[in-house]
């Protein structure tokens, strides 16, 4: 069971984290990190596993295309040593056959496409034991051939491989701005019915684009909007992303309190 | 169903985000995207800068020297490796693994394929499994000061230079309980002790040294975290 308000554990944290005495709920931890890790990420993640509840969030299943070989055996043996209560990804490719992209890709949204994202969830859920959750990403462009906007396209993977969705808050709010749109429409379109955790992250301008790159502290307009989802979803587990010029552990908790603490008011 | 099917729209984006083809062309074959074309085509500079990133992280102070001795050469260095070798596996741990080759292989100076090798190793020191032997142990002797140069890059004290020409012979390791990285200088009696694991025994090939100052080289691996009751043991019988 997952509650309240987690961190993402980067190897930058490793040693203050081991340190903290500050509340800290759960532990993210991305999955490729720690798949098949043999050395100083398999310690670290034995010794942490044995003091938070630890959620697996994978960056490469790429459910939209296929899962490259071998990915969701090894997802199955990180399960089985954590045992969390699901592991989560996200709605893209992010592989074509044996060429790898590091990036989180978007999908033409359209029933070919959903049908699937579906199909690889049944398989993926199968395959690891645990329910998987589904993260919408930040879209920079739609892709040709799309019929659907984000919403249906997600309320249909959802209802119909009967999977829950990750919400990342700081993906919708980038969404919105990059396409012009207000972010309290793409939010009361998304289908908050089968939200079952949240992310909130920083975000960089780039040009005329918003990027996520979980660089940043989360902005101000991202915790308004944090807390529409809270009035609208209740006390979802959320979860904050740092991944790049990761400051202090202290820093990132500091984010952890606040969600907490709006958690708490807005619920 | 859609006018184009995934198997072609894979298809035409494995050749946008390769760089083999333009957003343009893709969207004759696909149709366009309702995003325009210019925006459509920003993820191939997306995928590129996800692929030098994880390049430069891995190497960031072979980067910075190689930049140091030839700014434009670094950059074909670093798009040719990508081009040739790109992302193939989703794994971290496999990602970029032959770049010291690579760059030797392609005319890099002694100090930058050497910066290279140096991260590497400790790249895989970290992750290596650890057997009671030598196994997630590595000696490496290079011409250059490439630990100082890397620590200060990475420390954000140097973004720029090279390393200075002065030989470094260095035994990486993990800690068997602490897991972080041990990085010593080995002395004789310390190589002579690892080879005595390896061997399982004295080898008439090993260099003459005083078996007190192998006993001595133990005790310092084993106080290191470098080896494991059962290595020690393993020398011991044999001192």
């Amino acid at each position: 069971m997952i509650e309240g308000v987690g961190i993402g554990l980067r190897k930058e944290l490793f040693e203050p984290l081991h340190a903290t005495t500050r509340r800290v709920d759960w532990l993210e931890i991305v999955s490729e990190n720690y798949i098949g890790a043999t050395g100083r990420a398999a310690v670290m993640l034995e010794r942490f596993s044995r003091r938070w509840p630890i959620v697996p969030h994978g960056v490469a299943l790429s459910i939209g295309s296929d899962p490259p070989p071998g990915y969701l055996d090894g997802l199955a043996r990180l399960v089985d040593l954590v045992a969390p209560p699901y592991v989560s990804d996200h709605v893209c490719y992010s592989s074509i056959g044996a060429s790898n992209y590091l990036d989180l890709l978007p999908l033409p949204r359209h029933a070919e496409a959903v049908a699937r994202v579906v199909h690889n969830a049944r398989a993926a859920t199968a395959a690891v034991g645990v329910p998987l959750i589904l993260e919408n990403i930040t879209t920079y462009a739609d892709m040709p051939g799309s019929t659907m906007d984000e919403a249906a396209f997600l309320t249909a993977i959802a209802e119909q491989a009967k999977v829950g969705l990750l919400l990342d808050v700081n993906n919708l709010y980038i969404n919105a701005i990059n396409q012009h749109r207000a972010p309290l429409d793409l939010l009361e379109a998304f289908p908050l019915q089968h939200v079952k955790q949240l992310h909130l992250a920083g975000h960089t301008w780039d040009g005329d684009l918003l990027l996520d790159t979980h660089a940043a502290a989360v902005a101000p307009p991202v915790w308004d909007l944090y807390i529409e989802v809270l009035r609208r979803c209740g006390p979802v587990p959320t979860l904050i992303e740092w991944d790049q010029h990761i400051p202090s552990l202290d820093a990132v908790l500091d984010e952890a309190d606040r969600a907490r603490e709006l958690m708490a008011r807005h619920t | 169903m859609s006018a184009v099917g995934l198997a072609v729209f894979f298809a035409e984006m494995a050749e946008l985000l390769a760089g083999r083809r333009t957003a343009a062309q893709c969207e004759a074959v696909l149709g366009p995207s309702p995003s325009g074309t210019s925006r459509f085509g920003v993820y191939a500079t997306l995928v590129d800068r996800q692929q030098r990133a994880a390049l430069d992280s891995l190497y960031r102070a072979a980067l910075v020297a190689a930049t140091a001795w030839d700014r434009s050469k670094a950059e074909e260095l670093r798009a040719g490796y990508l081009r040739t070798a790109p992302p193939a596996h989703w794994s971290p741990t496999v990602v970029a693994a032959p770049f010291a080759d690579y760059l030797e292989a392609h005319g890099a100076p002694t100090d930058v394929v050497e910066l290279a090798d140096f991260s590497r190793t400790r790249h895989d020191v970290l992750r290596a499994p650890l057997g009671d032997g030598i196994s997630g142990l590595a000696v490496r002797h290079y011409t250059h000061a490439v630990r100082d140069f890397t620590i200060a890059v990475e420390r954000g004290e140097r973004a720029t230079g090279r390393p200075d020409a002065t030989p470094s012979t260095w035994l990486f390791g993990r800690h068997r309980e602490t897991a972080s990285l041990v990085l010593v200088v080995p002395s004789l009696a310390v190589l002579v002790a690892l080879q005595i694991i390896e061997d399982r025994g004295w080898s008439p090939e090993l260099p003459a040294v005083e078996r007190t100052e192998v006993a001595s080289a133990v005790t310092f691996l084993f106080d290191h975290g470098l080896l494991s009751n059962v290595a020690v043991d393993t020398v011991r019988v044999h001192l």
